[in-house]
């Protein structure tokens, strides 16, 4: 089996860390080889320890370890059991890592070049033109623009892009045979993020070199790897090249990962998201037979708890599941259709909220600074407006700093404001605690929104105390049972401390507690964003239940553009502080868009059999947040930029009959004749 | 580093001496006992205690006392002492350079002797190494300087041993051999107490840096152990420690009057001593206003440092 | 209760937190019992035995006056041990809620507190209380009174500094957003999430009330003799510390012990009650 085209090859490795409850299996007979040149990519949801085997392929272990057995060959060398010393002629010389958070990745106090050039120095390289100009040359490769400047800047002076790349300079610098990357993008922007994979795959094409790619994000990993891999509960349960893999999953648990995540051709297919998710794998006690027994449907003690459950080795495609696949067909979901269609006027025809013209802005100028002319006012909100009917969803999309939270935040009465804000056609003079009452809030992050020392109940029972006065403390108990239940909790929970749940549980929590005062409208604040894609399924499918039986307005703010089909009615785009578009859900799919929108739905990697997405890539710098923009927001990055007219006079807002709107220089009849950023893979087998 | 930001440290130092001014002046306000029942004793006469009162100017409102004295203070002038009734300025000002010797002799050792033991502690942590200086420095901050200065004074100034003077003074200028002898074992005793606070400090500073982000990121770039623990490590916990130690030359001072008390070292902690045994209201102002001074300085400094070496700050 | 039992359970764990905590407990049980575990009279005079070295009679020796040093250090425990908790205690409650109402309030408010006491931190502590108690005269309970004061600010800077982190959490943001008053905010949401550093510095700041309770006595401004208070007994042991080390040796070394038992089980409540290290 030892192929000497292999660059790694991973053999019956497991390891176990020492723990208080006793010995922890981390990861469990791993079996994975990488190809001269090929990437390889890992996915799995948080907790699978595919972090773990990067860091072991490293020698880089965080825990105590217990039990380590099994080989890492890198060229046939073994690594494991080698000590710091030896690993340091393959650490960044032989291997080279991409960590997740290239922010705190850069050392504070040394320049951008030194990081380089010392990279270089340890790992014996030298040109004749001298260690500076061969760093230059690698700052140049991952397309930093001058390189000469970037090599005299710290990390503070450069953006997270920026930040990203260096470390990617670094990692290519000793042209290493094999490059880890441990989720290298999860922290940038959409936006950023797509540019970055792009130079990743060309750089890898140019240089031939291995890689694996470690991912929670399907969409990325299928856009970048050659073979995939699927990690759960520390096992690779299933094994393929990447085509065949999103197309025809065979694993269980790999089949309910991907029924979990939207796709951009949901809207045709009427495609619905699978809500089931999987529990964590056991990590302590006896060895399941087969890891994914807890949560399998098709688990059969008698067949399948009769050996371990091994991946086969020497196929194409590996299955750790003894059942054939013909017996794991899935039983097709209902077809009907996902996007949502909202009629205005329904139900009411006054917009049970109403913005206009609303501004927000941040900071003060200092004495000192205003002597100087400088100003230190964010302009994090201009002059937006808005309308929220009764049982309608609108979708808030945008990259970090575009305002969306800060608007949200505004809403929730927060954050003063400029404009006028109206509720159900009367304007609010004052946020008291009526508007409190009916328009509630729930943040991004549980484990920050509510409070570590309080028991659920508690968190429960407030909002009854402060808004429905009239309960009792006896009929307050009976209101928490009944709001855990809405959320579909058990009753029990109410005992509980928010750090016993899960995310998942807690962010039901969160959104019961804003159920609690009986609102017209719920502000979700990223409510999905840092749950695993089963987790985010079924809480969206939550907040549909809960809007279709109490008619409650929601505003969803997201970065994440795959999961509005199934839920949102309409979208808001905003870019720096503005809003730029508005529109119905099923104009995602055609043009006209803005083209900051176009480039947007183009960055977010989907898995989808059926679509093809059409490639738009950003370059140039965004404006400071504290200077006061004249033209359009987006000018300087806008693919489609017409002249000077961008820069220095505002984009007109054009609207057409069926309520769409764009903030743009550029005639809207012209934008509609834009290619679609989604072509359909299988128009004509479906009509 | 800006202007802006060296004008409002400068500032906001300007403003702290004002309001320790305040305090200083407003805190021996209320002393029990007046300037005037001070010198003319307990039998004083209620005429002759109302003539000298206005002759000091006692009889005056608070502000208008508190800014005769601040003026005096611009000017040099700090009164005169009730108990010597000799000018304070000179006093104190001859006391804070004897004081100054102790001081920077002890912070001088310090920086030398903590920061290689806390780096050492913390690049062997969980080692014999580490495990040797934690308790040592355990013992260090668990010591009142006092108990220390006693013991090491019944130790090696005793008969028997002999091996330093127990009290007293010698100037520099005069016989800087002899100087150095007796100021040797109050700077032991600062030296030891103030290395054991720092070291613990420079270690956990250290700790922390060499668990983040980007010293793992060095060190998976397989740069070797040394330049990981020196080039990455070590500047980015100097930072800090140069901030804790400028906090520590709080306890310096305190530090400072103890000593000064038990090796009967004529500085301003035993001027201070004395002003407060005799209410001798004007030196123990001028004392307490110049330490309080001096550690806001201290500070200053630490912070300009810190902007000269931290990249970061740029602004504000 | 729940959270007490873990964090117990978390302390024990540490060697220094079950060092410490054994320590303190042991010191507690001296301040409760101490003056009557006491062998002999703190105050008798044995002439026969002056400056005594350990012995079955005297098992630390004996003073100037022949006063066994057992039964002083055992009978001083209670006035030094507790008199440094109270003096904690003060500085503790005065500094946290100065800092916690500081950091919840912010802007201009939060600047003029801040500057006010950081103005109050730049006097050292020791010179602080020597001011406060050249106001109120020599005694325990003022220099008590004076060590709480002189901890104040430093308290109040920890309690802003946790306070401002605690303050970013969405909680704080979800019960201004549901309309909840200020005292709510700060005693419900915000100060359980506080106490824990609060209560960490406090346990090490008794250590160094201990030792500047025993610096004051022994500068003469605090304990008048004849008191055993530890930091006195060394004041007047140091006339005779040339003929025999003990009178010194042995409060010193009690006040030490006091000193590193606090600062064992402060350092070990830090390492239980870090999130980080829980997880």
């Amino acid at each position: 089996m030892s192929d000497t085209d292999n660059i790694l090859d991973i053999q019956n490795y497991s390891l176990s860390y020492a723990s208080k409850a006793g010995e922890v299996r981390i990861l469990d007979d791993i079996d994975l080889h990488i190809k001269r040149g090929e990437v390889l990519g890992l996915v799995g949801e948080s907790g699978s320890a595919k972090s773990s085997l990067a860091n072991a392929i490293m020698r880089d272990l965080t825990g105590k370890v217990a039990n380590e057995s099994g080989k890492i060959l890198l060229c046939g060398t073994q690594l494991v059991g080698l000590d710091d010393t030896a690993m340091q002629d393959i650490r960044g010389n032989r291997i080279a890592i991409v960590l997740q958070n290239a922010s705190t990745a850069l050392n504070p106090t040394m320049t951008i070049g030194d990081h380089v050039i010392e990279t270089l120095q340890q790992h014996g390289r030298d040109s004749a033109e001298g260690l500076k100009s061969l760093a230059e040359d690698f700052l140049n490769l991952v397309g930093l623009p001058d390189p000469a400047a970037m090599m005299k800047r710290y990390a503070h002076e450069v953006s997270g892009g920026e930040k990203q790349r260096v470390v990617l300079a670094m990692a290519f610098a000793c042209e290493p045979e094999l490059i880890l990357f441990d989720e290298p993008t999860s922290a940038l922007d959409a936006t950023t993020a797509a540019t970055l994979l792009d130079l990743f795959i060309a750089l890898q094409h140019r240089t031939g070199v291995s890689a694996l790619f470690i991912s929670h994000d399907l969409g990325v990993v299928s856009s970048i790897a050659n073979s995939v891999a699927v990690i759960y509960g520390g096992r690779i349960v299933e094994h393929a090249a990447s085509d065949e893999l999103f197309k025809e999953p065979r694993h269980p648990y790999t089949r309910s990962l991907l029924a979990s995540l939207p796709r951009p051709s949901d809207t045709r297919t009427g495609r619905q998201l699978a809500t089931a998710s999987s529990r964590a794998a056991p990590r302590i006690g006896p060895v399941p037979a087969c890891i994914y027994a807890g949560s399998c449907a098709w688990h059969e003690p008698s067949v399948c708890d009769r050996d371990v459950v091994r991946l086969p080795s020497g196929v194409d495609h590996a299955v750790a599941c003894v059942k054939s696949v013909d017996a794991l067909r899935q039983p097709q979901l209902a077809g009907n259709p996902a996007a949502r269609v909202f009629a205005p006027g329904a139900t009411t025809d006054t917009p049970v909220l109403a913005l206009q013209s609303l501004s927000v802005n941040y900071g003060r100028t200092g004495f000192l600074a205003s002597l100087r002319g400088r100003s230190s006012v964010v302009h994090a909100v201009n002059d937006v407006s808005l309308s929220l009917s009764r049982g309608e969803t609108l979708a808030l999309v945008g990259e970090s700093g575009c305002g969306k939270s800060t608007l949200a935040k505004t809403l929730a009465g927060l954050v003063s404001f400029d404009g006028k804000l109206l509720r159900s056609g009367s304007p609010v003079s004052a946020i008291d605690q009526d508007y409190r009452a009916r328009v509630q809030i729930v943040f991004q992050n549980p484990d920050s929104s509510l409070n570590p020392r309080h028991s659920i109940g508690t968190i429960l029972k407030r909002p009854l105390v402060l808004y429905r006065k009239t309960l009792n403390a006896r009929e307050r108990d009976v209101e928490v049972g009944k709001l855990l239940q809405r959320v579909q909790l058990p009753e029990h929970y109410a005992d509980r401390y928010p750090h016993q749940l899960s995310g998942g549980e807690k962010q039901r929590v969160a959104i019961a507690r804003a159920l609690a005062a009986e609102p017209e409208v719920i502000i979700c604040d990223e409510v999905t964003s840092g749950l695993d894609a089963s987790v985010q399924a079924s809480i969206t499918q939550l907040l549909r239940t809960i809007q279709s039986d109490s008619g409650t307005a929601l505003i969803f703010i997201t970065h994440d553009l795959a999961i509005l089909r199934h839920l949102a009615h309409r979208v808001a785009v905003m870019y720096l502080g503005e809003l730029i578009e508005l529109m119905d859900i099923h104009e995602l799919d055609k043009p006209p868009y803005h083209p900051y929108t176009e480039a947007l739905l183009s960055s977010s990697p989907s898995v989808d059999p059926l679509t093809l997405t059409r490639r738009i890539r950003l370059h140039g710098s965004l404006p400071k947040r504290t200077e006061r923009i004249v033209g359009c927001a987006f000018e300087s990055r806008c693919p489609h930029r017409l002249g000077e007219q961008c820069a220095t006079q505002r984009p007109p807002r054009q609207s057409s009959p069926d309520g769409h709107e764009i903030q743009c220089h550029i005639d809207m009849q012209q934008l509609s004749s834009h290619t679609p950023v989604w072509r359909d893979l299988e128009t004509r087998t479906e009509t | 580093m800006s202007l802006g930001f060296l004008l409002k440290r400068l500032s906001s130092l300007v403003v702290t001496a004002l309001i320790v001014s305040v305090i200083v002046f407003g805190i021996t306000q209320l002393l029990p006992a007046n300037a005037a029942t001070m010198i003319l004793g307990e039998y004083a006469t209620e005429d002759a205690l109302a003539t000298l009162n206005a002759r000091l100017g006692l009889d005056q409102p608070a502000w208008v006392q508190y800014w005769h004295w601040f003026s005096g203070v611009l000017h040099g002038d700090f009164g005169i002492s009730l108990r010597t009734g000799q000018a304070v300025g000179p006093t104190i000002l001859s006391a804070f350079g004897n004081s100054a010797i102790l001081a920077l002799f002890a912070l001088l050792l310090v920086s030398l002797v903590s920061i290689p033991l806390g780096v050492l502690a913390a690049a062997k942590r969980g080692r014999p190494a580490d495990m040797g200086v934690s308790l040592l420095s355990y013992l260090g901050v668990s010591l009142p300087e006092f108990v220390l200065a006693t013991l090491l004074l019944a130790w090696l100034a005793s008969p028997a041993i002999g091996l330093f003077p127990a009290s007293g003074y010698v100037p520099f200028s005069e016989d800087w051999l002899r100087a150095l002898h007796h100021i040797a074992l109050p700077v032991l005793t600062l030296t030891i107490v103030l290395t054991a606070h720092v070291s613990r400090m420079v270690r956990s500073e250290m700790v922390d840096t060499l668990e983040s982000d980007f010293v793992r990121a060095a060190r998976l770039r397989g740069l070797s152990r040394k330049r990981v623990l020196y080039r990455h490590a070590l500047p980015n916990s100097l930072l800090p420690a140069i901030t804790v130690i400028a906090l520590d030359i709080g306890y310096l001072i305190g530090g400072v009057i103890v000593v000064e008390e038990v090796f009967s070292f004529p500085g301003v902690g035993r001027q201070l001593i004395l002003a407060i045994q005799n209410r001798d209201l004007p030196m123990l102002q001028a004392g307490a206003l110049l330490m309080a001074v001096t550690y806001a300085v201290a500070n200053l400094l630490a912070d300009l440092a810190y902007g000269v070496l931290d990249k970061r700050i740029q602004f504000e | 209760m729940n959270g007490f039992r873990r964090t117990l359970s978390a302390l024990v764990r540490t060697p220094q937190g079950a060092i410490g905590l054994l320590l303190c407990l042991l010191l507690l049980a001296l301040t409760l019992f101490g003056p009557e575990l006491a062998p002999r009279d703190p105050e008798k005079f044995h002439f026969t035995a002056r400056f005594a070295a350990p012995s079955a009679e005297f098992p630390l020796g004996t003073d100037w006056y022949g006063r066994d040093l057992l039964s002083r250090v055992l009978a001083g425990s209670r006035s030094t041990i507790l008199l440094a908790l109270l003096a904690t205690f003060i500085g503790t409650v005065a500094g946290a809620a100065i800092g916690i109402v500081s950091g919840f309030l912010g802007g201009r408010a939060d600047e003029i507190m801040m500057r006010l006491n950081d103005a109050l931190m730049a006097i050292p502590s020791l010179l602080f209380a020597l001011l406060i108690l050249s106001v109120l005269g020599s005694s325990s309970i003022n220099a008590v009174v004076a060590i709480g004061i002189a901890f104040t600010p430093g308290m109040a800077r920890i309690a802003r500094s946790v306070t401002l982190q605690a303050r970013e959490f969405d909680y704080v943001s979800a019960a201004k957003a549901r309309g909840e008053g200020t005292a709510w905010i700060i005693l419900a949401e915000l100060l359980p999430n506080v106490i824990s550093p609060v209560i960490v510095e406090a346990t090490i700041r008794v250590a160094f009330a201990v030792m500047t309770l025993a610096t004051l006595s022994f500068l003469g401004l605090g304990a008048q003799p004849p008191s055993p208070e530890w930091g006195l007994m060394i004041a007047e042991g140091r006339d005779h510390m040339f003929r025999s080390p003990w009178p010194i040796l042995v409060p010193g070394v009690a006040i030490a012990l006091v000193a590193i038992s606090f600062n064992l089980l402060g350092d070990g409540l830090r390492d239980a009650l870090n999130p980080q290290a829980s997880s």
